[in-house]
């Protein structure tokens, strides 16, 4: 009884790991496509800035700098928190979701025009990140999954 | 002959940029406890500050970089810092890059260029 403890404990341990992994990786890539939106928020705020103000030094009084600049540093630890969370071979690519925001953003907000260059480069953006979000998680489903398997075997051995 | 310098520059500072962000994961991973107490440890990790230099000296290569190549080139060829990154990770954080993976950030990298090659 006492030995078939000690030979499943390991095994749940590592489900568990697996467990914990798999959700820090998705919470990872979640938090990093929250820190893109929030890059995306500061290009609005600035570029509404220095549309509304006349000379330089007024800018720099504008709130709404001011606001960009505390939206830039959330993004910042955004962005750390998301590192510690998940993998940085999967996260960082994530952050060139960063581009097709202000990009939907130019077109939406701001009146500008769209190529079909461009239009095909966001999708392909778009197609990258998604490719990297998806299987970076289902990599970690698998790994649970191989655990759950190894605890099937140690609990018929 | 200025090209390739220009290229070799370039490298140069995707690599001083991917270098960066590894050192950002570091930082990351070394930090504990709730949000305030995380910005002070961050702020007082060396590693964190030799990030900010790294990126710092990136954009420096960047810059030079510019005077010689237009913007359109240059830009989408910054993109190289995920395929620096994505090695790094996979030789010191022990990450298995799949091949999904290495296919997702090449399509990024050909999204930015098309971006870029739509702006120019």
């Amino acid at each position: 009884m006492s030995a078939k403890r000690t030979r499943n404990k390991p095994a749940a341990d590592d489900r568990r790991r697996e467990d914990d992994s798999r959700r820090s990786q998705r919470r990872g890539v979640l938090l990093v496509v929250i820190s893109t939106l929030l890059v995306a928020l500061t290009h609005i705020l600035l570029k509404v800035a220095v549309g509304r103000s006349d000379s330089v030094m007024l800018l720099l009084f504008d709130p709404l700098l001011v606001a960009a600049l505390i939206v830039t540093f959330a993004g910042g630890m955004l962005l750390v928190y998301a590192l510690k969370h998940g993998e940085l071979s999967a996260l960082y690519p994530i952050i060139s979701l960063g581009f097709v925001w202000v990009a939907l953003e130019g077109v939406l907000l701001f009146d500008e025009k769209l190529s079909p260059f461009g239009i095909a480069g966001i999708l392909t953006i778009i197609a990258g990140v998604s490719l990297i979000g998806h299987t970076s998680m289902r990599q970690a489903d698998r790994g649970r999954k191989k655990a759950h398997n190894s605890t099937d075997t140690a609990r018929r051995a | 002959m200025e090209f390739i310098v220009a290229l070799l520059l370039l490298v140069v500072g995707t690599w001083l940029s991917a270098t960066g962000m590894f050192m950002l994961k570091l930082t990351a991973d070394s930090l504990k406890g709730g949000i305030a107490d995380g910005i002070i440890s961050m702020l007082l990790h060396w590693r964190f500050w030799l990030a900010c230099t790294l990126y710092g000296a990136s954009f420096l290569f960047y810059l030079v970089v510019l005077r010689e190549l237009p913007i359109s080139i240059a830009y989408p060829l910054t993109s190289m810092n995920y395929i620096w990154a994505a090695l790094l990770a996979r030789r010191y954080l022990g990450e298995r890059v799949d091949s999904w993976r290495w296919t997702g950030i090449g399509l990024i990298i050909v999204g930015i260029t098309l971006i870029s090659v739509g702006h120019a």
